[in-house]
């Protein structure tokens, strides 16, 4: 079935694809075919198990953290406590000045390395938009909040989503992985495009192209487009969520899409896209279904169609909707 | 074969608190102490602080430590506690209870301290794969990206990424898990002789 030097690639396959059941099987009879098959597979798979564990390493600039060090060594030796070696005062004192200037001078400029030039974007009533530094964009919903970099230094680039609702349009850089921290939970990117929005103690996540990852402590998720997922940011678990779809990005987009969609979702969607308040009659039945699409409406043509569809009354007061059984006459 | 670092007179440098020697048994153990610590803390700068204290430590006070040879768990050992001082310091006891529970058994951090090394192993292989092979092994294993994921950023086909991988765990295995007597050609045994003398 497989020639010996196809070994390694027969086996990367296995390691690869351990949802194909057909290719398991193979692989159990071929490790009971020969002792040297089995060592050889434990073998390769400890490498492939250990090895994202190795991409820490990668982090440690040993000469330069030493360089640090002995730097920190020279500074604790300056804080001990300074004995004159002879009584005559005035011999150390200028010596101790020059050596406190030379502390301040290796603290600031310790500093000045280390310093990122953040800058915050914070919207209210109306959306708004980011342009990075990179060429990514964010568009942020109404009263959303994200911290950003001036310019992305270093190897990796990394933006904060501190609150509401956001979406991200990630421009491709294999090299620079693109990270998005909101609170406990990050979502790792290389270049795609996904909506992020961060609630109370759950991170939502939909991915409109490419992929990403969300990652909460030990937990992580891999995501492709068209694909949602949930994360309780208290106890770190991460779902996916099967009822996402394009309508998330509705806020943004203008486009609904309802095929046999519940009146209660028809709501949840219209009150994201929208950012109002949906207060729905005792009497009216949630389940009742919809198929329609809207592109590009504003919010009272859309409840005019509604009212027409449903024989429901849909009413907008300020930023509340009030759906309710039209009046008999 | 690297028992230059283990060796009474390197014990007697930093006990007298020679700055060369600091610098050298420093910059050998920074990979090692900074990954342990970078697992169980969430940024660099926190680890590389983690490992900062137990080297100021070791310069500030007399330590006694009797065999050269347990230099490495010695080090290793004061990250690990380093780690749950700053755990618990920063409240984080709750969310980190069972990973403290762990680090404190001294069974899991031996075992623990072997895989460290091997994933260290690992680290300086791969950065001796050849270039593009170093990068798709990279995207697949460090940033968990799928081979159609990777052909799709690096404009490559799938085949060529499954072929590179294929190398690339070929070439591990044989630089960290193969005998040397065995099967290596001699100018590689040579090489790998070099590189394990300039750990």
């Amino acid at each position: 079935m497989t020639k010996p030097t196809d070994h390694y690639s027969f086996i990367l396959s296995c390691l690869q694809s351990p949802e194909d059941e057909a290719l398991q099987a193979q692989l159990a009879s071929w490790l009971a075919a020969d002792a040297a098959h089995r060592e050889l597979y434990r073998q390769v798979r400890l490498l492939w198990e250990q090895s994202p564990h190795a991409a820490f390493f990668e982090e440690a600039d040993a000469p330069a953290a030493t360089a640090r060090f002995l730097q920190l060594l020279d500074q604790t030796k300056v804080a001990a406590p300074v004995v004159p070696l002879t009584p005559a005062r005035r011999r150390w004192w200028p010596a101790a000045a020059a050596v406190l200037l030379m502390a301040v001078a290796i603290a600031w400029w310790q500093y000045s390395r280390h310093r990122v030039q953040w800058i915050a974007k914070t919207t209210t009533g109306q959306p708004d938009s980011v342009l990075l530094a990179d060429g990514s964009k964010i568009y942020l919903n109404k009263h959303a909040s994200v911290k950003y970099p001036a310019a992305f230094t270093g190897k990796e680039r990394a933006v904060q989503l501190i609150a509401g609702e956001a979406f991200f349009d990630i421009a491709t850089n294999p090299l620079h992985p693109f990270t998005v921290v909101s609170g406990p939970a990050q979502i790792h990117v290389l270049g795609t495009s996904f909506n992020v929005k961060a609630a109370n103690t759950t991170i939502q996540v939909y991915v409109l192209s490419g992929s990403v990852a969300v990652a909460h402590q030990q937990h992580s998720l891999r995501l492709q487009a068209g694909q949602g997922a949930s994360c309780n940011t208290r106890t770190g678990e991460i779902k996916a969520d099967s009822a996402a779809g394009n309508n998330q990005l509705a806020w943004r987009t203008r486009e609904l899409q309802f095929t046999d969609t519940s009146l209660q979702a028809v709501c949840e969607a219209l009150s994201n896209a929208y950012g109002v308040t949906m207060v729905l009659d005792p009497g009216i039945s949630k389940e009742r279904k919809l198929n329609a699409n809207f592109s590009n409406k504003t919010l009272p043509d859309i409840l005019e169609t509604l009212t027409a569809l449903y024989d429901y009354q849909f009413e907008q007061l300020n930023d509340t909707i009030y759906v309710h059984l039209p009046v008999k006459r | 074969m690297i028992s230059g670092l283990y060796s009474q007179e390197v014990l007697q440098g930093l006990q007298a608190r020679d700055r060369a020697v600091f610098a050298r048994v420093y910059e050998h153990f920074y990979p090692l102490l900074f990954a342990t610590a970078r697992k169980y803390l969430g940024e660099r700068e926190q680890a590389e602080e983690v490992v900062q204290d137990v080297f100021l430590r070791l310069w500030e006070k007399d330590f006694a430590l009797e065999h050269a040879a347990a230099l490495k768990s010695y080090l290793f050992r004061a990250v690990i506690n380093q780690c749950i001082n700053h755990l618990q310091r920063h409240r984080l006891l709750e969310s980190h209870h069972d990973t403290i529970r762990h680090l404190q058994e001294e069974s899991y951090l031996c075992t623990f301290l072997e895989e460290q090394e091997l994933r260290e192993r690992i680290h300086y292989a791969v950065e001796r794969l050849p270039e593009q092979c170093r990068r798709i092994f990279k995207l697949s294993r460090y940033s968990g990206l799928k081979n159609a994921e990777i052909a799709h950023e690096l404009q490559l086909s799938v085949k060529t990424v499954e072929n590179q991988m294929t190398i690339a765990l070929r070439q591990l295995k044989a630089a960290l898990l193969d005998p040397p007597e065995k099967n290596i050609p001699a100018a590689d045994r040579l090489k790998l002789l070099l590189w394990l003398l300039s750990i």
